[in-house]
């Protein structure tokens, strides 16, 4: 869940690593506690070699080849017959069949579901259909009316990690009700097949004609694409707020417009700030960050933007603190973080419950839900604005990159050192153990400096030098 | 279902019959697929396969997704997920002869699974307990028949060193001994006015029972109940924790836990998870005046010192003292920006005003109140009518039981 327009990687013999674990592949390949190397398939071997990784979602993993084909592996099923977000060949890193000749530039997975963009700016995905737009609208539109509009729900109900039993109760009088019409189903129609629930062929994404994307990031349930010229379109689930339209609209079919800019001020606030150039001073008006959008990122229902002067914005489900703003509550429209407001944000990386986002000048910021250690401070305390890691293994340390799966976090320091820190119980820290970690954490590999890390819902995957 | 367990030869081929679980697993399967489980299904196949560690990544897969967005948005499939999981794993427990860890599996999938898969669980529990003690009984037989709570009588002037100002200074909640049932509507139901109902209880086997350490441990030792720890649900510091009966008795009994952060096992639907402490109490029948629905009975178990800020619920409530004493203060449903509720929907029943500590300045307003009172002895009940505001202390051990009922005429909506 890392959506930073892959940074170049200059050309050369690399490596890919992974640790942790793909549920549903192969028993005997899980979990994965040191990284070990992954092979590139022969199939494309010849000539190619990796470019990028790309983490990958609950079983699945993804990196892109040289020549920029998409490699996948992860889960198969009994017959063989494959996961269909990873392809039909299971376990074996393979070229992911793509209907589109273009290379691909950069890659994102969700819990469920992938998206790509090509060197021509096109975006494709695939894979949990919810997450996939309805293919009447693709086209024109960046103001469709045809999804559903749901009635806002009330405020959240967990206190903490815990139950509240008679929701519970409720809740599963009706999914029997929900299950016995699908068995009523079952029986005149056979067997659902996975193609009911799971769009196994890539649709093109389409935002509006001549709209370019650069790059898309994807969360639990819901996409965001960045175009060229800075502007931000999400669509699938957004019940708490994670698509910024300023609503909890529970389904959104077709990619639509968020105000990431727009919503921080006026227009007559923005076109005084186009006047006054980047020299904001500490008025209200300071608080528009930028822009653009440059850098975007998907958590598991929440979402975060960075502009071109480097604020970092964000919006969706707030319980855990992971939208930043000092409190709870979902962040239904884009808005800026405040308390970084004077720091330059360069990449940010968000995981289920929780948000990491690195400055200009390498150093990393954590906020949100830390049950398992994800934040690195050293406490299960969750964090509800940007708290500034500044533990003894990142002193000193200027951090470059920085990735996040569903409950762990990793960052890549600038002299080429990874520190992982969170849920380690498969192995996804690459420490070589499955000790969970609360503070950012070296992991070590020998003989090989490495070019970039992207974490997968429970793996972690990294691009490194051959060694020499 | 093949149930082909791989227990190790030695152990004897233990295996917990699922039979809702067989008959439901593969239209479940699809169900889960449906929202995008795919890589759950695939690990539940495995642990029918006989993969354990499967059936653990199923669990851990299913857990995520219960928590992967606001409680009232997870999709209720997902619960049953849960449930499933935890049934595997609880087969491969209980075939290697691990009793406890499958009761432990099984209580997660009573305490946070769906309904679907629920019978199954309890029975499962019912099977594992009772193998369990064929095992331990060479072990145990002396038992000291411990009391959880010696009957001592409060001494008053060191308990009003400990309770909020002002307590038993203004009117004192009415006692009733024997209430028939058209007094309790008549002069209480129908007028809005708690009561406190004595003499109502002595059938209860709970009364003679729970204050038993050896039954208590007996019964229910093995099993899982979610625990808060702190001052109280308002505190920063406050949360959540899964331990054993038997571990969390050793903690309120033996007070390792310093006396600023008591464990509390509060508002728990026990009952519903362990069906022998259900046995042991009886609905009072004043819960059906009204003619609505019983909407919950929770259990409120804890040590001395254990503190339910003021707050009001939405429901009429019988507060049923089995074990210990309580102090319990009632402001009438009338009041409201006299006792200065949080602003934030969560905690909108909750009054800001610490009675333990009012801070005057800040809430001038709830200094005088007029407020009802009453130290809840054993054997006593105490009828809360809907919203009015309660404080609840516990002076001794303490374990009480709540009934929360509806009237008639909401009992539909809810």
């Amino acid at each position: 869940m890392n959506g930073n327009n892959g940074g170049q990687v200059p050309i050369g013999e690399c490596l890919v690593y992974m640790s942790g674990y793909l549920p549903g592949a192969a028993p005997e390949k899980s979990p994965i506690l040191s990284p070990v190397s992954v092979r590139l398939p022969a199939a494309v071997h010849d000539g190619d070699s990796w470019k990028d990784v790309c983490g990958g979602g609950c079983g699945f993993a993804m990196a892109i080849s040289e020549n920029g084909k998409l490699i996948t592996w992860g889960s198969s099923d009994d017959e063989g017959q494959s996961y269909v977000a990873s392809g039909k060949h299971g376990g074996t890193p393979e070229p992911f069949h793509l209907p589109t000749e273009a290379p691909v530039v950069q890659a994102s997975a969700g819990w469920a579901h992938c998206a790509i963009v090509t060197e021509g700016g096109e975006a494709f995905t695939w894979g949990w259909k919810e997450c996939i737009p309805a293919k009447d609208f693709g086209g024109k539109q960046q103001k469709g009316s045809t999804e559903q509009v749901s009635t806002p729900s009330q405020g959240s109900n967990t206190t903490s990690g815990m139950t509240l039993q008679n929701e519970n109760r409720k809740g599963g009088e009706e999914s029997l009700k929900r299950r016995r019409v699908s068995t009523a189903k079952d029986e005149t129609e056979g067997l659902i097949s996975g193609e009911d629930f799971f769009a196994t062929t890539p649709s093109l994404v389409s935002v509006g004609l001549g709209v370019r994307i650069t790059s898309v990031a994807t969360g639990g349930r819901h996409t965001l694409a960045l175009s060229d010229i800075g502007q931000v379109w999400g669509w699938g689930y957004g019940g708490e707020g994670q698509l910024g339209l300023g609503s909890r609209i529970k389904m959104v079919s077709s990619p639509h417009l968020i105000p990431c800019i727009e919503s921080l001020g006026s227009r007559k606030e923005r076109s005084f700030i186009l006047h006054q150039g980047a020299a904001t001073t500490s008025t209200q008006v300071s608080r528009v960050p930028g822009q653009y959008i440059k850098a975007i990122s998907c958590g598991g229902r929440h979402s975060a933007a960075i502009t071109d002067t480097g604020g970092l914005i964000t919006f969706g489900w707030g319980l855990y603190g992971q939208c930043g703003h000092g409190n709870t509550n979902d962040q239904l429209r884009p808005m800026a973080v405040s308390s970084v407001q004077n720091v330059r944000i360069e990449s940010v990386a968000a995981g289920l419950w929780h948000t990491i986002c690195i400055s200009s000048d390498g150093k990393v910021f954590a906020f949100g839900g830390n049950q398992f250690g994800q934040l690195g401070t050293g406490t299960d305390h969750a964090e509800t604005i940007p708290r500034l890691l500044d533990g003894q293994n990142l002193e000193g340390k200027h951090a470059k990159e920085v990735s996040c799966g569903a409950r762990h976090s990793a960052v890549l320091a600038e002299d080429g050192q990874l520190l992982c820190w969170g849920w380690n119980k498969y192995g996804q820290l690459g420490l070589g153990d499955t000790i969970d970690r609360n503070i950012p954490t070296q992991v070590q590999l020998d003989g090989c400096r490495l070019r970039k890390v992207a974490c997968g819902w429970w793996h972690t995957l990294l691009l490194a030098d051959s060694p020499t | 279902m093949s149930g082909s367990t791989t227990a190790p030869s030695g152990v004897s081929n233990l295996r917990l019959p699922t039979p809702t679980l067989d008959a439901e697993s593969q239209s479940l399967l699809q169900s889960i697929s449906a929202q995008g489980g795919y890589a759950y299904a695939r690990m539940a196949a495995l642990a029918v396969a006989g993969d354990q560690s499967a059936a653990e990544a199923a669990r851990d897969m299913a857990w995520e997704q219960l928590h992967s967005g606001p409680w009232h948005s997870v999709l209720p499939v997902w619960r049953d997920a849960y449930s499933m999981a935890c049934l595997h794993v609880a087969k491969f427990h209980f075939a290697a002869g691990e009793f406890v860890e499958a009761l432990g599996a099984l209580d997660m999938g009573l305490i946070m699974g769906g309904m679907l898969l629920r019978k199954d669980l309890h029975d499962s529990v019912v099977f594992v307990s009772s193998e369990s003690r064929k095992k331990s009984l060479e072990g145990s037989g002396d038992s000291n028949g411990e009391k959880l709570v010696p009957e001592v009588p409060v001494d008053l002037n060191e308990v009003l060193k400990i309770l909020p100002c002002r307590s038993l200074t203004c009117r004192r909640v009415e006692k009733r001994s024997s209430l028939s049932m058209e007094g309790f509507l008549r002069d209480y139901f129908q007028r809005d006015t708690p009561v406190v109902i004595t003499n109502c209880m002595a059938h209860w086997p709970a009364r003679t029972k729970w204050n038993n350490l050896d039954y208590l441990n007996a019964v229910a030792g093995n099993r899982t109940v979610p625990v808060e720890v702190g001052k109280n649900y308002l505190c920063t510091d406050w949360k959540q924790e899964l331990v054993t009966f038997s571990k969390f008795l050793e903690r309120i009994r033996t007070k390792k836990t310093s006396s600023a952060e008591p464990t509390y096992l509060a508002q728990h639907p026990l009952f519903d998870q362990i069906n022998e402490l259900r046995d042991d109490i009886c609905i009072p029948d004043y819960c059906f005046v009204g003619g609505g629905e019983l909407q919950s009975l929770n259990a409120w178990f804890g040590p001395a010192g254990t503190v339910t800020p003021l707050h009001h619920d939405p429901h009429h409530n019988i507060l049923a003292q089995v074990v210990g004493k309580k102090y319990v203060r009632l402001y009438p449903s009338s009041l409201q920006d006299e006792l200065y509720p949080y602003s934030e929907t969560m905690l909108c029943n909750s009054s800001q005003v610490d009675l333990d500590n009012i801070d005057k300045t800040e809430f001038p307003k709830a200094m005088e109140l007029e407020f009802m009172d009453c130290i809840l002895e054993e054997g006593e009940m105490l009828y809360i009518p809907p919203k009015w505001w309660h404080y609840v202390r516990s002076l001794t051990m303490s374990f009480s039981v709540s009934f929360w009922w509806s009237n008639e005429t909401d009992s539909s909506s809810s």
